[in-house]
């Protein structure tokens, strides 16, 4: 008994704040079942299951966090949560976020995928596919003046744009090699003086 | 061959895209629309409303691509190759932060790709308006939405909702 708890009083010292895998798992299975509307969002939840009620970073962690997962290749929501499961327990806690995560939306789009294959020859949801179609073009339009008036800071950036649109939309450009080649430009441009 | 040319694309994709969701559809587009003939552009905008009525995040749409593509070990392989490369990445640059912070270099290399995006984007948002908006009542869904998504701050499912019951009605 005495070393029992003597054990366990060693084991509260020696790893006082490492949730377990599962517990990382579930918060973010709930944190992905409940996911709409992208990064911002879903900010007021990641800060009160996360900071608040399981005390696992900082407010301010957190915004860093977010920062880091603009900036690294993927979702910026997936990524979010990369950066916290890895800040808890490694590559393993990083793994956990990511599937707790992914799990909820996975299994209702495989659904989706399913009824979508047996039902598109119904007129209604034919219907209803066009008008969603439809939307969407709209949404991406809006998208892009957005993150047009947010990025184009310039006339060195306007001109990646506009050759960018029109390499990709009438010169059947390579979309990688512009992204690379952008980048490149971007060291180049920006980089050179401080 | 089909999984391991999905597993390949989807990683790549997902490797090279800062952002995610509709970054990603310029590349997406081009690969699985014009050089695999995979999907039509019909099939994509639907993939992308798919992403966005369903939780997670949008990426969770390349679950519906693989699953059209390839069944359900399409689905898994799509889910694997679109985010090993944010619990890659994302482990190594929670690990030096610290020192990418305030490096000038990364800083500069993403200033030219945010706008070389927004222009793929555009181009990307023209070819899907041309597969989808042939009808009036589509032109003005889609000029709606637009409208609606550029000047409020209305959630797009809503919107994305509204606009499936109209097609519904009206298509």
């Amino acid at each position: 008994m005495r070393t029992r708890l003597a054990a366990h009083a060693d084991e509260l010292v020696a790893a006082p704040a490492a949730p377990p895998l599962s517990g990382i798992f579930l918060s973010f299975l709930k944190l992905g079942a409940f996911a709409f509307g992208g990064v911002y969002g879903m900010l007021s939840f990641f800060e009160k299951e996360l900071v608040e009620r399981r005390r696992w970073l900082t407010s301010d962690e957190l915004a860093e966090g977010i920062v880091i997962a603009q900036m690294t290749p993927g979702p910026p929501i997936v990524n979010l949560g990369v950066f916290v499961g890895y800040r808890l327990r490694g590559v393993r806690g990083a793994f956990a976020a990511t599937a707790g995560q992914v799990l909820p939306g996975f299994l209702i789009v495989l659904l989706v995928g399913v009824a979508y294959a047996r039902l598109s020859a119904s007129p209604a949801l034919r219907g209803a596919l066009g008008g969603i179609a439809a939307a969407v073009v709209g949404l991406l339009g809006s998208v892009v003046l957005k993150m047009g008036r947010r990025v184009v800071d310039g006339a060195p950036a306007g001109i990646i744009a506009v050759a960018s649109f029109a390499l990709l939309a009438f010169a059947h450009a390579n979309p990688i090699a512009l992204i690379a080649s952008s980048g490149l430009a971007g060291y180049l441009l920006f980089g050179a003086r401080r | 061959m089909t999984l391991v040319k999905l597993f390949g694309v989807l990683f790549a994709v997902n490797l090279l895209t800062i952002g995610g969701g509709y970054v990603t559809l310029p590349l997406l587009h081009r690969f699985f629309v014009e050089d695999f003939g995979w999907l039509t552009s019909r099939e994509l905008a639907d993939a992308v409303a798919v992403g966005q009525l369903t939780p997670g995040p949008m990426t969770i749409m390349n679950v519906f691509i693989g699953h059209k593509v390839a069944g359900v070990a399409g689905a898994v392989t799509a889910t694997v190759a679109s985010y090993l490369p944010s619990v890659a990445v994302g482990s190594l640059v929670a690990r030096w932060y610290p020192k990418l912070r305030h490096s000038a270099a990364v800083a500069a290399v993403l200033r030219g790709m945010k706008p070389a995006v927004a222009g793929m984007l555009l181009a990307v948002t023209v070819q899907l308006g041309a597969a989808s908006l042939v009808h009036p009542v589509a032109l003005c869904i889609g000029a709606g939405t637009f409208v609606l998504m550029a000047l409020t701050k209305l959630d797009p499912t809503v919107v994305v909702v509204a606009a499936g019951l109209a097609g519904a009605a009206l298509l």
